[in-house]
């Protein structure tokens, strides 16, 4: 069965396509303008997205544009009329995309369904997406899930907390898939907009408002009525325009600018920053009033170092999307996998989602290995030597080895630094050196 | 009688929306009829098609008044 979301403005063609698809045992959602699509879009990620181009307020091309990515349709077929508007749409869009031509018959339906679902075959890897968005099976994800179906059950406001590619946005995306509301998910970085634009997106404005403003506009706040606000990088907000946005969360009201009535919004805020919360209170670029406000669940999402056994899982996943949209069937050898997990990955689950993309275009589609390229580091970290840690079965010698190497590594051989920090004298650490050495040698003449 | 060819055009491509509708609910109430589903359900198929049949007509008056 399939997710398939329809949008066509023409109602007798939509009913009958919906009722088709139903008993050929797919579940439609229709959606008549770009709206209610929008609107459908942000709710729940569909399998297919059927697409008319000519809507009544807009573009089919304005439907695409505004998808996130996490909520992108593994599948978008275009309904056309005109069989031209493949090589118009291949040259916009790229060619991953199929055609519905009209007049469209089930011999069409099932041709399409069908190359989908062979494309969907199990054996394929299916990684499981918790809320239908976050990957990882680890402890510290499982706690993370645990918290968010946990806040989704309330209203509170959240801030998520991480470094940058952790996944904030999906995050902030699951806590509202998993509330049930009824009104949109709303993304907006809080860094993209000029100071002067801020207050209008934040809160609308009137017609006349300000020079360009030709028409009223409804604020994100609005937009957001009954749904989730997402505002990304919140400390990129200046902090004297925060007191405005106080007001809304305190009082949740918002007047839009040249307006004089107030308007009552009943959304939930999760906002989300890269700093920690220390850093928040020393450089003071978020008020702490409105920390408070924000605040009201703090959620830490972890870095992928510190999830090592996900990456496997996530690398899979993301060479499956790849391999569903490019129609091939690359995978990972062993070796490849070991390469991805000893690596520290500071740009986090985006870097690791670039990495495999790139490797995806620079291998070759006809063979079946994804080859990634001799050096995988990026110019922000280094690869970690992994040790094995503190494994029973171990001597005491083996790790205190094992530990005087990894503090003169991180000490690029400062000896007495190194006895500093192993609280030991610096003769101590000799000693033990040349013990190395001499069983080395020992070693080799055996 | 001579039409001219921007009007043709129009026409040609207007026509495709209900032959569209047309198709669909004809493949709907022949799948409607296999599974035999409640009557009621292929009648408004039917009457789809109807409709649309008579968009298309309309249409084609623009371009030639029945005589």
């Amino acid at each position: 069965m399939a997710l398939i979301l329809l949008v066509d403005d023409d109602k007798n063609f939509t009913q009958a396509t919906g009722e088709l698809l139903n008993i050929m045992g797919h579940e439609v959602t229709i959606a008549d303008n770009l709206a209610e699509a929008g609107a459908a879009l942000s709710k729940q990620r569909f399998d297919i997205l059927l697409l008319d181009l000519m809507l009544p307020d807009g573009s089919g091309f304005q439907v695409l544009e505004n998808i996130p990515e996490s909520q992108r349709p593994a599948h978008i077929t275009i309904i056309t009329g005109n069989s031209a508007v493949k090589s118009l749409v291949k040259k916009v869009m790229g060619p991953n995309i199929s055609y519905l031509i009209k007049p469209i018959d089930l011999e069409q339906l099932q041709a399409l369904i069908g190359r989908i679902e062979k494309k969907n075959t199990p054996g394929s890897s299916q990684v499981e997406k918790h809320f239908n968005v976050l990957i990882g099976e680890s402890p510290t994800m499982h706690k993370l899930y645990q918290m968010i179906k946990r806040v989704a059950a309330t209203k509170a406001n959240v801030l998520l907390q991480g470094e940058s590619g952790v996944g904030k946005e999906l995050v902030a995306n699951a806590i509202h898939h998993a509330s049930g509301c009824e009104g949109a998910f709303v993304a907006w970085n809080c860094g993209a907009a000029s100071r002067e634009l801020i207050g209008s997106e934040l809160f609308g404005h009137e017609k006349g408002a300000f020079t360009g403003a030709i028409a009223r506009k409804q604020g994100l706040f609005e937009q957001a009525d009954g749904g989730t606000l997402f505002l990304d990088e919140i400390t990129e907000m200046p902090i004297d325009m925060q007191p405005n946005l106080l007001r809304v969360l305190e009082t949740q009201r918002v007047t839009r600018l040249g307006g004089a009535q107030e308007i009552a919004v009943n959304c939930r805020v999760i906002s989300a920053t890269n700093r920690t919360t220390e850093q928040l209170a020393e450089e003071e670029c978020l008020r702490e009033d409105i920390y408070f406000r924000l605040a009201v669940f703090p959620i830490a999402i972890p870095p992928l170092r510190e999830r090592p056994g996900d990456i496997e899982l996530l690398a899979k996943s993301f060479l499956h999307e790849l391999n569903l949209q490019n129609d091939c069937n690359l995978s990972l050898s062993q070796e490849s996998l070991h390469r991805l997990t000893q690596y520290d990955w500071p740009g986090n689950v985006r870097e690791l989602r670039h990495a495999i993309h790139r490797a995806f275009i620079m291998s070759d589609p006809e063979s079946s290995e994804l080859i990634l390229p001799t050096e995988l580091a990026s110019p922000f970290a280094r690869e970690r030597k992994k040790t094995q840690g503190l494994i029973p079965g171990k001597t005491i010698e083996e790790v205190e080895r094992e530990l005087i190497t990894l503090t003169l590594e991180q000490v690029d051989g400062d000896k007495p630094r190194a006895a500093e920090m192993l609280g030991v004298s610096l003769k101590t650490l000799y000693n033990r050196l040349n013990n190395y050495e001499k069983q080395l040698q020992d070693e080799v003449e055996r | 009688m001579n039409i001219p060819q921007d009007q043709l055009a129009h026409v040609a491509h207007q026509l495709r929306n209900p032959l569209n509708t047309i198709s669909v609910n004809a493949e709907l109430a022949r799948l409607q009829l296999q599974k035999q589903q409640d009557p009621n359900d292929i009648l408004m198929s039917l009457e789809r098609i109807l409709q649309e049949c008579k968009r298309c007509a309309a249409l084609l008056n623009e371009l030639s008044p029945p005589t």
